[in-house]
């Protein structure tokens, strides 16, 4: 007490130390944490680099590597390992993956990947106007009554979810949307609905497919002009 | 002495409530304001969890061309409260009435930046009722009550700018630092750095008065070092753990604030392909830095003709130099320091509001009132300090006071009229 008494900004200078080594220390170690992976993506990058690659397949929970990738000249993809499925790899036509923990390159089979049934819980998801969530944008992909969008992919037996983020330009009729699915050439599921101005949320179709499943269609058309920034199909 | 105290606390409220009254019209009445679906939706997400928003969280809807994430909640904190309390109450698919309930949060914004703009006007007037006068008149400024009407984080920026300027006027006029008002400063440009950017024009020169007063008035470096290290920390504990989300949102290559989200945007909106001109042209007013974005600013009203432009810039002039010999004559000693400052501040100020005053509808130019407003009392004080010097102007100093209210109500009747 007597101390306080006789320094009576003791506890005041002590905050102040203790505060401003805090205000250094965390941020510092914040950042050094982000960029932990960098050497060892660095590496990674100059082999894609000479193997002349130029997409990567990039764990969400590595994204802040991504400008030093683009740097590069190599596309990053972004995936969650617990939920993308591996034909989402094939739709991107991305033949490397880094894998997290520890970081390492794998150089991936699109032939086999191509017919690896989606797993429950898991999705492949195409977006047109950010395909890689960062740089670059592109325009929304146009549907018209002439030009549908067609997409085949694999189902095995089981449920899935076919959510579509679609929307129409302002000043516009309203457009129809007719999404079908087919399985070995045969329909599946038909549904129609109305586009919005702006998305809120995606629109959803809810289908199941019977065993053994295979090759199946996916074709979406719109009675006049809609734009689609994404679709994406998950296994439930 | 009683009777007059009583009188002018019933001045008070009644101009209080005047204000309150024009924003509820104001906020039943107007449609959907700019970017209110952004601001919106940064409540809903708040609403719901403490956690700051990420661009996953901003995915859909009109914030999808946007980047509302790398906003901080503080400016909404009173729609979020209120949203909290009230969202039982009202149909979720009912937009048109969540919007106008969330709106009704911003009448405490007003009511603090009626009482905020009349401290610095009283403090200039050396007069409650002058500077309840001006404190009314300025408040009465149609933009400004369609700022505080709608859902946005600009009105609170507004709020705490002005509370960094009079904290920045008390500094001014010769208050000496002292531990509370290390701590006061440290609190203000911790609200600041959570404001909008625009408004931390008055951040710099706030940090950089409280130092260089602190220096000079404080013999001991113990001090010297307790003080502006108090101003530097509040700051850094209360705002840096935002501005580090900031950082880590933006070093991962997300789409940022005033670079991509145009592209986005008419890819979202539009769907069309993206013209080069057009993407420039909204870069330039939309990019992410002070100086750039408040001149950037000044481009949405190059459409005005040149001779109205011309009218306002000398009237600029004019009003500068008037405001500046009135500091200069007044109290030359402490106050010429801050006289270059405030030429360029006020310049600014009387150039925007002449400007926002006119307008004749409503919109997106109540941005430029940022960090501009709060210096609005300064500027009628230094030419009513000009005026007053002329024997036969003093005669005028009343009706004109009162014919600038007037002007401002009827503003504001003419708007509601036209809503």
């Amino acid at each position: 007490m007597r101390h306080f008494r006789r320094r009576p900004f003791l506890l005041w200078d002590l905050s102040l130390v203790a505060g401003a080594i805090f205000v250094v220390a965390y941020p510092t170690v914040r950042v050094f944490k982000l960029r932990e992976h960098r050497p060892s993506v660095a590496r990674m990058a100059s082999a894609l680099v000479e193997q002349q690659a130029d997409r990567v397949a990039l764990p969400h929970s590595m994204r802040p590597e991504v400008p030093q990738l683009l740097r590069k000249g190599i596309t990053p993809v972004l995936y969650d390992p617990t939920r993308t499925a591996s034909q989402q790899f094939v739709l991107l036509n991305v033949t490397y993956r880094i894998e997290p923990n520890p970081p390492s390159l794998t150089r991936l089979d699109l032939k086999l990947l191509r017919t690896t049934p989606i797993s429950p819980g898991q999705s492949i998801r195409e977006e047109f106007s950010r395909p890689f969530i960062y740089s670059p944008i592109q325009p929304s992909f146009k549907l018209t009554s002439e030009t549908p969008l067609e997409r085949s992919v694999f189902l095995s037996g089981g449920r899935y979810e076919l959510t579509l983020e679609v929307f129409f330009k302002k000043n516009k009729p309203q457009p129809t949307i007719s999404v079908l699915v087919s399985v070995g050439g045969a329909p599946l599921v038909y549904d129609e609905f109305d586009a919005r101005r702006v998305v809120y949320a995606p629109a959803w179709v809810p289908f199941e497919v019977l065993p053994p499943g295979g090759d199946a269609t996916l074709t979406i058309t719109s009675s006049s002009t809609a734009y689609i920034h994404a679709w994406e199909i998950e296994a439930k | 002495m009683k009777r007059d105290r009583l009188l002018f606390a019933a001045a008070i409220a009644v101009s209080i409530s005047t204000c309150v009254v024009i924003t509820t019209v104001y906020a039943r009445n107007i449609g959907y304001a700019p970017d209110e679906g952004n601001h919106l939706s940064m409540v809903m997400h708040h609403g719901d969890t403490v956690r700051l928003a990420t661009w996953e969280d901003m995915r859909w809807g009109t914030t999808r061309g946007h980047a509302y994430q790398l906003f901080s909640p503080l400016p909404y904190v009173l729609h979020i409260f209120w949203w909290r309390q009230v969202r039982g109450f009202v149909d979720p698919e009912d937009r048109k009435a969540i919007r106008i309930l969330v709106r009704l949060a911003g009448l405490p914004i007003a009511v603090l930046q009626f009482w905020v703009i009349f401290r610095i006007a009283r403090f200039f007037f050396r007069s409650k009722w002058g500077g309840l006068l001006v404190a009314l008149g300025v408040n009465l400024l149609p933009q400004l009550r369609y700022l505080h009407a709608y859902v946005n984080a600009d009105a609170a920026s507004i709020l705490m700018a002005s509370v960094c300027a009079w904290l920045l006027l008390r500094l001014v006029m010769g208050k000496s630092p002292s531990s509370r008002t290390a701590i006061f400063v440290g609190l203000a440009l911790a609200g600041l750095a959570h404001a909008k950017y625009n408004v931390w024009i008055i951040a710099l020169p706030l940090f950089i008065f409280f130092v260089f007063r602190t220096w000079v008035n404080t013999g001991e470096w113990q001090q010297r070092l307790r003080l502006i290290g108090t101003a530097i920390l509040i700051p850094a504990l209360l705002a840096g753990w935002f501005h580090l989300h900031v950082y880590t949102e933006l070093a991962n290559g997300h789409i940022l604030a005033g670079r991509d989200h145009q592209e986005l945007m008419h890819s979202t909106f539009e769907g069309a392909p993206i013209s080069q001109g057009k993407s420039v042209r909204g870069r330039i007013r939309e990019v992410n830095g002070v100086w750039t974005s408040a001149t950037g600013y000044f481009a949405r009203i190059g459409s005005l003709p040149r001779w109205y432009r011309n009218a306002l810039l000398a009237g600029t002039l004019v009003g500068s130099i008037a405001v500046l010999l009135a500091y200069a004559r007044r109290r030359a000693a402490t106050f010429r320091p801050a006289v270059h400052y405030y030429a360029v501040g006020l310049a600014v100020l009387l150039f925007t509001y002449l400007i926002l005053a006119l307008q004749p509808e409503l919109g997106i130019q109540g941005r430029l009132l940022l960090g501009f407003l709060p210096f609005t009392p300064v500027l009628l004080w230094g030419l009513d300090q000009e005026l007053r010097r002329v024997p036969q102007c003093r005669a005028l100093q009343p009706p004109l006071l009162v014919g600038f209210v007037g002007f401002m109500l009827l503003g504001n009747l003419l708007t509601i009229k036209m809503l």
